[in-house]
């Protein structure tokens, strides 16, 4: 256990994702906030930083690959996960240009992710030594 | 040049020049036949005017006869001589210009009876007996008879002659009027038969290359001989099946585009429920101890909600899918509209939606499926309804448009459309629709039966001003077959 907790940012139209994520997340020990609309978890990038954003590509208004490019933009050290319903080569192309940590195709188990947010950890634990 | 080309296996070109060459022929052929007639009147007034020279010198000589008999003067004899000589000058130079056998009958019998006359004269006359002699006698009798003989053979070769000149003229007008006429009129009928053939089959590639404008191809039947035309129809046939061919794949590329919108809609559609599930199912598993009943429960709500959600969506692919087969019956569109708006103006009334129907009256009936038609203004009502949202007007209009459409327009005042996505409404798994509230499938179940129907739709929009759907469907044509 970190004294600082790793900070998460979900962000996924569909409500029952950050439903079912937040609490499991939360019982690992990281603090996480969750948002459905891009535009929301946007202006929340830029009140404050977070170690780890999830987001989801496919939305409504301003779309993940937007959203992670400004977060990127904002804070280069933040690692970005993408959940996508359809991946193809191109989005994860452009994706992994965009320094996108890691990629997650829907549907996945928790484990599945939790094992990309613990890896995603290691590599910030290992650039902030 | 053959005879042939007035029937078959001749180009346009051929025939022309055919009966071009024909006319020629013939306009030769008739100046030679009057040109000829009229030569030959010609001498037959010649020999008219001998034959009356002939006739008013035996007149002259039987007057000199006669002055013989009542001894009038000296020189009769010597006048007499004279015109006897004259008379067979006339004769001589007469005999080779009658041609006919009815002619020369005459003339034989004209010079028979003149060399009778001549004998009996000569000898009645030589040593001047004949101015002795008494009227009343013999000799007197037998030369009056003979004049009267020779003078009654004139008369009858001279009327001869008149007869032959009328009969000529007869001909001339025969060949002048008649013969012309004839072949003026079969002329006339062989070329409007031919004129008859080109125009017909000008008039089904007409028709042909209209209904290719709009759409409809179907290949000239070839008829009659090869020609021009038939290689224009050929040539049209060929190029209304390349045309199809590239219109096929244009389809075919159009369709292979929307299969990226579609594939990635049906995963974006169903992948998303299922993570939903996915993760629900997983928490449940990792938790089910530690979770209080009403934790649990609601998980399992969650993963019901889902369930039904991807199963929605898998019965719109399915109607989607079915869209492309249904029973087809001749009907009307007004009893079609009117069971659809009965169908969702319950609806229309709580999200207090005015409908406004204006459907004419005595509209031609349609060939199509009941339910697929009632399922696009279905669609199309819907979509207006959801549109607007709350407080508005749909107005339904139903019309006949270019004689062989019925035009339905559905206009609705909600937002309307912007123009970026115009081009996608008819894509299937396009929505503006947030998740789990449109499959994207209505608009292209849409116009998936429209376009089996054999009709089209068209949409127009103002952003903030409403949006318009014509659905255009072809009228029932009795049997021929006016779909696909």
């Amino acid at each position: 256990m970190t004294i600082e907790q790793t900070s998460i940012l979900i962000l996924d139209d569909e409500p029952i994702v950050s439903k079912r994520l937040k609490p499991s997340l939360e019982k690992k020990g990281y603090e996480v906030e969750t948002f459905t609309r891009s535009s929301e978890a946007l202006q929340r990038v830029t009140e404050r930083q977070f170690n780890i954003v999830i987001t989801d590509l496919k939305m409504e208004g301003m779309d993940g690959m937007q959203f992670l490019t400004e977060v990127k933009e904002l804070n280069p050290d933040t690692e970005v996960i993408v959940m996508t319903g359809f991946a193809t080569m191109a989005t994860a192309k452009e994706s992994y240009n965009k320094g996108v940590f890691d990629f997650l195709a829907k549907p996945f188990k928790l484990g599945e992710i939790f094992e990309v947010i613990a890896k995603a950890e290691k590599k910030i634990k290992r650039l902030e030594r | 040049m053959k005879i042939s080309c007035f029937f078959s296996a001749c180009t346009i070109r051929q025939r022309l020049i055919f009966i071009n060459s024909m006319t020629i022929v013939f306009v030769f052929v008739l100046i030679s036949i009057y040109t000829f007639q009229l030569i030959t009147v010609e001498n037959n007034l010649v020999t008219m005017e001998r034959v009356d020279d002939l006739f008013s010198s035996i007149l002259g000589l039987r007057r000199y006869e006669k002055n013989i008999m009542l001894k009038l003067d000296e020189d009769n004899v010597a006048k007499a001589t004279q015109s006897i000589s004259i008379i067979e000058m006339y004769l001589n130079s007469l005999k080779p210009e009658i041609m006919t056998e009815e002619g020369n009958r005459l003339f034989i019998r004209l010079e028979k009876d003149f060399n009778r006359y001549e004998t009996t004269f000569n000898r009645w006359c030589s040593g001047g007996g004949c101015l002795e002699q008494l009227p009343g006698s013999a000799d007197f009798r037998l030369i009056r008879q003979q004049g009267q003989e020779l003078v009654e053979s004139a008369v009858e070769l001279a009327r001869l002659n008149r007869k032959t000149i009328s009969g000529r003229f007869k001909t001339i007008l025969f060949w002048l009027t008649f013969l012309p006429a004839i072949v003026f009129s079969v002329g006339v009928l062989l070329f409007f038969s031919q004129v008859k053939n080109i125009l017909d089959r000008l008039g089904s590639l007409k028709k042909a290359t209209k209904s290719l404008a709009a759409g409809k191809f179907k290949p000239v039947v070839i008829t009659g001989s090869p020609d021009e035309i038939t290689q224009l129809i050929l040539n049209f046939n060929q190029m209304g099946v390349e045309l199809e061919e590239k219109q096929e794949q244009l389809i075919q590329s159009k369709k292979m585009a929307s299969i990226g919108t579609f594939s990635s809609g049906i995963a974006h559609e169903i992948n998303n429920p299922l993570n939903n599930i996915s993760l629900s199912t997983d928490t449940l598993l990792e938790e089910i101890d530690t979770m209080g009943m009403e934790e649990r429960k609601e998980i399992l709500d969650d993963i019901m909600a889902q369930t039904e959600r991807a199963s929605k969506i898998v019965r719109n692919l399915l109607d989607f899918s079915r869209a492309q087969s249904a029973e087809m019956q001749v009907l009307y569109i007004d009893y079609i509209l009117h069971t659809t708006m009965d169908l969702i103006s319950n609806e229309l009334q709580i999200h207090q939606i005015e409908l406004v129907k204006k459907i004419a009256d005595r509209m031609p009936q349609i060939n199509g499926g009941l339910q697929q038609l009632q399922q696009v203004f279905l669609n199309l009502v819907i979509n207006a309804e959801q549109a607007i949202g709350e407080s508005g007007e749909i107005i339904v209009k139903s019309y006949v448009f270019d004689d062989n459409y019925i035009r339905t327009d559905i206009i609705d005042n909600g937002p309307g459309i912007i123009q970026e996505n115009m081009e996608q409404i008819f894509d299937p798994f396009f929505t503006t629709k947030e998740a789990g509230k449109g499959t994207g499938l209505g608009l292209s179940i849409v116009y998936g039966i429209v376009k089996k129907h054999g009709g089209y739709i068209e949409v127009a929009s103002v952003e903030g001003k409403g949006t318009t759907f014509s659905v255009y469907l072809p009228t029932y044509q009795g049997n021929k077959k006016g779909t696909n």
